[in-house]
Order: C-alpha cells, then sequence, then structure tokens
C-alpha cells in the first residue's frame, strides 16, 4: 500500500513539475524506501533545481511585481508550516482525549485571523509559553486518573511512556535522545515538584509542545 | 504529521543548537556587551502610520503660504527653532513632549507603499529595529517587540540573538513573565527545563526548515530565557485602567497596542513597533481625514504614554511618529520623503526635515540609516549600527 502511495506520488511530481527524485539512505527504520528501477529512472529527468510552474505574475499599484521576493527553494525543503489556531483547538483534543480549559480564550495570544484572511501563524515566546501552559494543563488531566501516573517514574517506565506520547502526539516515533530528553525532564528536572502526577504531567507537556505537534 | 527523519538529520540539528549555545557562551551573541553607558533604560517606541505620515503634523509652516492641507494663520503652532507643527493635534501634547520634539527629514526617494516600508526598515540584509534593540544590549528576554497583529515590514534576520518577538495578548504575556500562580500553571523552573526539552525535540525540524521554523525557533529560545528571568510583578488592572482598555486583553487596538508597548518597554524591552493601519488617505486635501484620526485613535493613547514614560527620570524613553511617505499635494498622494517626528529626553526642538510647499525635502537631506542613526544618538547608545549621526542640530546637549 505504501509502495503504491509511492509510486503515485512519483509519478505525480515527474509529470507536474520534473521533479528531482533522491533515493533516501536506508539508515533509518521510519523512511519508507523509494525504489525505482532503473526503467523508471531512465525517464526522469533531474533538472538543476525542481520548480512548479508559479503561475501569472502581476505588477501591483506601485510598480513592483507583486511577487518580487517570493524566494524559489528546492522543491521538497521547507515544507513544514505552524498549524493555526484553528488547527490547534481540535489538535490538542484529538491526542490528549481532553480540552484544556486554557484554550478557549488563547485565540488572541496566537494571532486572531481576520475575516477572509489566511495570515501565516507566527510564534513568539509569550505563544510557545502558552502553548506550553495549555499542553500543561491538558497533560496534568490526562495523568490525574491512570494508576501508572500516580507512581514515580523509573528510566524505564519514563521512557517508555514518552515514546507512547510521542507516537501519539508526533505521529511518528521518537528517536532515542528525544525520549531521553523527556524521561530525564520527569526524572531529573522535575524532581523538586511533590506530586508525582505533575511530573508525568511536565514530560507529557514537553512532547506535545515540540515542533512535530506544533507543525504539519 | 509525518517528517522523514533520520539519525544523522536529528544529530546534524543537534549539533546546530549546540553550536548556537556555544556561540552564545563564548560571547558571540554578545546579550551584555553592549550595554548603555548610563544609568537610565533607554527604549524606543516607533508609531508607524502605514499609508504615509501627512507632514502636515510636524511641518504645518510648509503649507501656509498656500493654505493647503488645511493650514491657516491660527492652526499652527511653533515649537522654536524652526520647528512648527500642527496645532490642533501634536500642538495639544503635553508639554514636556513638546519641549523635547524634532522633525526629522528623510529623503528616501520612494513612492510605493511596499518599496518605502521596507526601506524605513530595512536596507535589505538587516532589520534596523532589531539591529538598534541589540546595540542597545541589557539583559530582557525580549528585546525587541512588535505589538499587535499587523506586521512590520522588511526582512527580520536575528542580530545578536536579538529577535523581533510579536505580542497580542497581555494576559499571556503578563503569565509569561511570571504574573500567574494559579494550580494549572507550570513552576518557572521546570517549565523552563520543559521547553529547553520541547525544543531539543524540534531540531530536526528546526534545521532542516530552517526559513519556515524561524519564528518557532526564535519563539522556544526567547521563552526559555524569558522563564529562565526573575519573575517581574505587573499591576495589569492599572495599566488597563490608564489606558482604558476595558477588559480585553487582547492586542487589537491602537491603545491596546501602546498599553502593550509602556508592558514590555517596563518589562525591559528596548526597541517596540506598534503598526497602525489606514494612512493611505487619497484625496485628503484639507487633511481634515488624518487629522481626525490622529485625535481620536492616536494621541490619546500616546498621550498617557508620554505622561507615564518621558518623564520617568530612570528612563529615557524615545517615541518616534513616521510613515512609508508625507503625503503629496493637491490631492494628498505619494510624496518621495518622509518627516518624522520624534520625541525624548535629549531630543532638542528643530527640523532637518521642513519640507518645501509641493511637498519635497531640500537636496542633501539624509535618507532611512540618518533617521536610525539619530535615534540611537538621542537614546544613548554606545554602538553605532547606523554609522554617525547626521541631525547633529536636533540633540540636547
Amino acid at each position: 500500500m505504501n509502495r503504491a502511495l509511492f509510486s503515485s506520488v512519483v509519478m505525480l511530481l515527474v509529470a507536474a513539475c520534473e521533479a528531482e527524485i533522491v533515493r533516501k539512505g536506508p539508515d533509518d527504520p521510519t523512511i519508507i524506501p523509494v525504489e525505482i528501477t532503473a526503467k523508471d529512472a531512465s525517464r526522469i529527468q533531474a533538472p538543476e533545481v525542481a520548480l512548479c510552474d508559479s503561475g501569472r505574475t502581476y505588477v501591483g499599484f506601485g510598480g513592483t511585481e507583486l511577487t518580487a521576493d517570493r524566494r524559489q527553494v528546492d522543491l521538497g525543503l521547507e515544507t513544514v508550516r505552524l498549524k493555526p489556531f484553528s488547527a490547534l483547538q481540535t489538535e490538542y483534543p484529538r491526542v490528549l482525549g481532553n480540552t484544556p480549559g486554557l484554550l478557549a480564550g488563547a485565540e488572541s495570544t496566537f494571532g486572531t485571523t481576520p475575516a477572509r484572511w489566511f495570515p501565516a501563524p507566527q510564534a513568539s515566546a509569550v505563544t510557545m509559553y502558552t502553548a506550553y501552559r495549555i499542553a500543561f494543563q491538558g497533560c496534568l488531566t490526562l495523568t490525574a486518573q491512570p494508576a501508572k501516573y500516580a507512581v514515580e517514574a523509573t528510566q524505564e517506565t519514563a521512557m517508555a511512556e514518552c515514546a507512547v506520547w510521542a507516537k501519539k502526539f508526533w505521529s511518528r516515533p521518537a528517536l532515542g535522545p528525544e525520549i531521553e530528553a523527556c524521561a530525564s525532564l520527569i526524572r531529573v528536572d522535575a524532581a523538586s515538584e511533590t506530586n508525582v502526577r505533575r511530573r508525568w504531567a511536565y514530560g507529557c507537556a514537553a512532547v506535545l509542545t515540540a515542533s512535530d505537534f506544533m507543525t504539519y | 504529521m509525518s517528517h522523514r527523519f533520520s539519525r544523522r538529520s536529528w544529530l546534524k540539528g543537534l549539533a546546530g543548537l549546540s553550536g548556537a549555545a556555544v556561540a552564545a557562551r563564548a560571547g558571540l551573541w554578545p546579550s551584555t556587551a553592549f550595554a548603555q553607558s548610563v544609568s537610565e533604560k533607554s527604549a524606543l517606541l516607533v508609531v508607524f502610520l502605514q499609508g504615509g505620515y501627512n507632514s502636515v503634523f510636524c511641518s504645518a509652516d510648509s503649507y501656509a503660504g498656500a493654505g493647503t492641507f488645511g493650514v491657516t494663520g491660527s492652526n499652527q503652532k511653533a515649537l522654536g527653532n524652526g520647528l512648527v507643527v500642527d496645532g490642533p493635534t501634536l500642538g495639544t501634547l503635553p508639554q514636556f513632549a513638546l519641549d523635547h520634539m524634532a522633525t526629522v527629514g528623510v529623503r528616501h526617494g520612494l513612492t510605493s507603499h511596499e518599496a518605502a516600508q521596507n526601506a524605513d526598515f530595512s536596507d535589505g540584509r538587516g532589520h534596523y529595529a532589531i539591529q538598534l534593540a541589540a546595540a542597545m544590549g541589557g539583559d530582557a528576554a525580549i528585546k525587541c517587540v512588535q505589538v499587535g497583529n499587523r506586521g512590520v515590514p522588511g526582512p527580520k534576520p536575528t542580530e545578536a540573538g536579538v529577535s523581533m518577538q510579536t505580542i497580542t495578548d497581555m494576559k499571556a504575556t503578563v503569565e509569561a513573565l511570571g504574573g500567574s500562580t494559579d494550580g494549572s500553571t507550570p513552576k518557572r523552573e521546570i517549565a523552563e527545563k520543559g521547553m529547553s526539552a520541547s525544543r531539543f525535540m524540534s531540531a530536526q525540524t528546526l534545521v532542516t526548515s530552517p526559513s519556515q521554523t524561524k519564528v518557532l525557533s526564535e519563539g522556544y529560545a526567547a521563552a526559555v530565557e524569558t522563564l529562565r528571568k526573575p519573575v517581574k510583578p505587573f499591576d495589569y488592572n492599572e495599566l488597563a485602567n490608564a489606558y482604558a482598555l476595558g477588559t480585553s486583553t487582547s492586542v487589537n487596538s491602537f491603545k491596546a497596542q501602546i498599553a502593550a508597548a509602556e508592558l514590555m518597554i517596563t518589562a525591559g524591552a528596548n526597541v517596540v513597533v506598534a503598526m497602525d493601519g489606514g494612512w493611505d488617505t487619497h484625496g485628503d486635501r484639507d487633511a481634515n481625514n488624518v487629522r481626525n484620526m490622529m485625535n481620536t485613535r492616536i494621541l490619546p493613547p500616546l498621550r498617557t504614554f508620554l505622561n507615564r514614560m518621558l518623564t520617568d527620570p530612570e528612563r529615557n524613553v524615545v517615541v518616534a511618529i513616521m510613515g512609508d511617505f508625507a503625503r503629496s499635494l493637491p490631492g494628498s498622494d505619494h510624496a518621495a520623503a518622509l518627516s518624522a517626528t520624534v520625541i525624548g529626553k535629549y531630543v532638542k526642538n528643530g527640523t532637518t526635515g521642513r519640507m518645501s510647499a509641493n511637498v519635497q525635502l531640500p537636496a542633501g537631506t539624509p535618507s532611512v540609516p540618518g533617521l536610525w542613526a539619530y535615534l540611537t544618538r538621542v537614546l544613548n547608545v554606545g554602538q553605532m549600527p547606523f554609522g554617525n549621526n547626521p541631525h547633529t542640530g536636533l540633540v540636547a546637549t
């Protein structure tokens, strides 16, 4: 299924953009290799920079071409975008199974979107800390009932739970150092917290405030 | 989401972040090296009127001869040393502001909005507001601020570790600065570690998509830095009352922008930019439209700000009012130069921005960097990132 999907994507890229197809290294199990036969490869032309046709251009009232400052980058790079608040409103409940109370009043912190416009979401110190607070509130609820969070974390249990959160929040498995960072937060950095459940929540919130959740 | 992720690229990302941290520790990102040479804390508020800043406000006598832009013999106010402002608007500001006001000429030669707005803030490489905030130094976590959702023009690369941070809600900002202690609020010292962990876990994304995640990367760094700083107590209710904000904490009006500017300057910010729209006033031949906007929207909160901030003996707060360009005659269209108003403790009454009757500045009037060099000078900043101040006659000694 995955192989079929990737084959389709490859063919679309070839047809629409004459994209450069690069075979990724097999060193990571999360990467599904794109397998191209010699016959396929001979049909793929790889230009120096793979670009889609950007369409018509327009000159503004000031005599400046409206897309003049638009930068061209290689196809496939820089695809990450910040999730707008409208998406976060459903994303937090989706992954947490509860709706943090802070979420309802947080729109102006993340930037109010004018009607009929879609400005690129912005992040700042205040939005990121607010995101952590929202995550922490949701994680407090997440860790409030299950018995496993009433028990002080060991290295093994912390790493296991961090891995579960990462998979759930990021939709990809975490790497070892990422899991260790989360576990260390729960076991070492949050040690001054007397409430064991809250220690777990700090780790959960850190995973939930990482870029793999905040972006798409 | 599903990023392509490999151990190698994660290590590359980690190396980038580690390199940044090492650079900061080694002093390559000097947060305190550019400390101001005087004991009072300096700060700049830029009020940018998007569309244009009619020079009738700061060069009123230019239009008295022909009576253009509604100037009469009785609605000008002479402040001394050749400076004449519009009486019904700027002329009503507090006396301290009138005694420390200048008009600064900017002969940029640009008449398109996009080009002029960008040029007012950037040379295409760096951003003047961020460069100035970096040169001013200090220990605040957030040194350069955009208040409100309206974006400040120009590319905004980080300068010596200083980035432009956007403030769109004052309650959330006060809480980030340490003003909240309810049960669902994380302990600051652990939250700082939590944010650091989040940033660590984001290394792959931040490095592989540096342009698209620039603000995210800067946000993590500034959040960690903010949480590291001692808690700053703020009386938000007092601020809200002073600016008549009501119960809303959102920075969604000009008065809320100016209140947020005071909040951030009090928190230690060096440069704050407040953008206001609606100043592309074609057809406003008698300047009644701009006078009305100035008196109803801009000056009331600005007057409050000036009264509260300018006379503080421990501060040197400078306010600059500017826009894309001046408005031309006869139809209030686009002039090719700008006259900016600057108010501050070390500003001397005078003008280098007296327009001709047909809205032109004399040849030889400096361009945009000259304005920023002047602002740097009246802020008493030791560094001169924009060169020597060409408006030497406008500095109080």
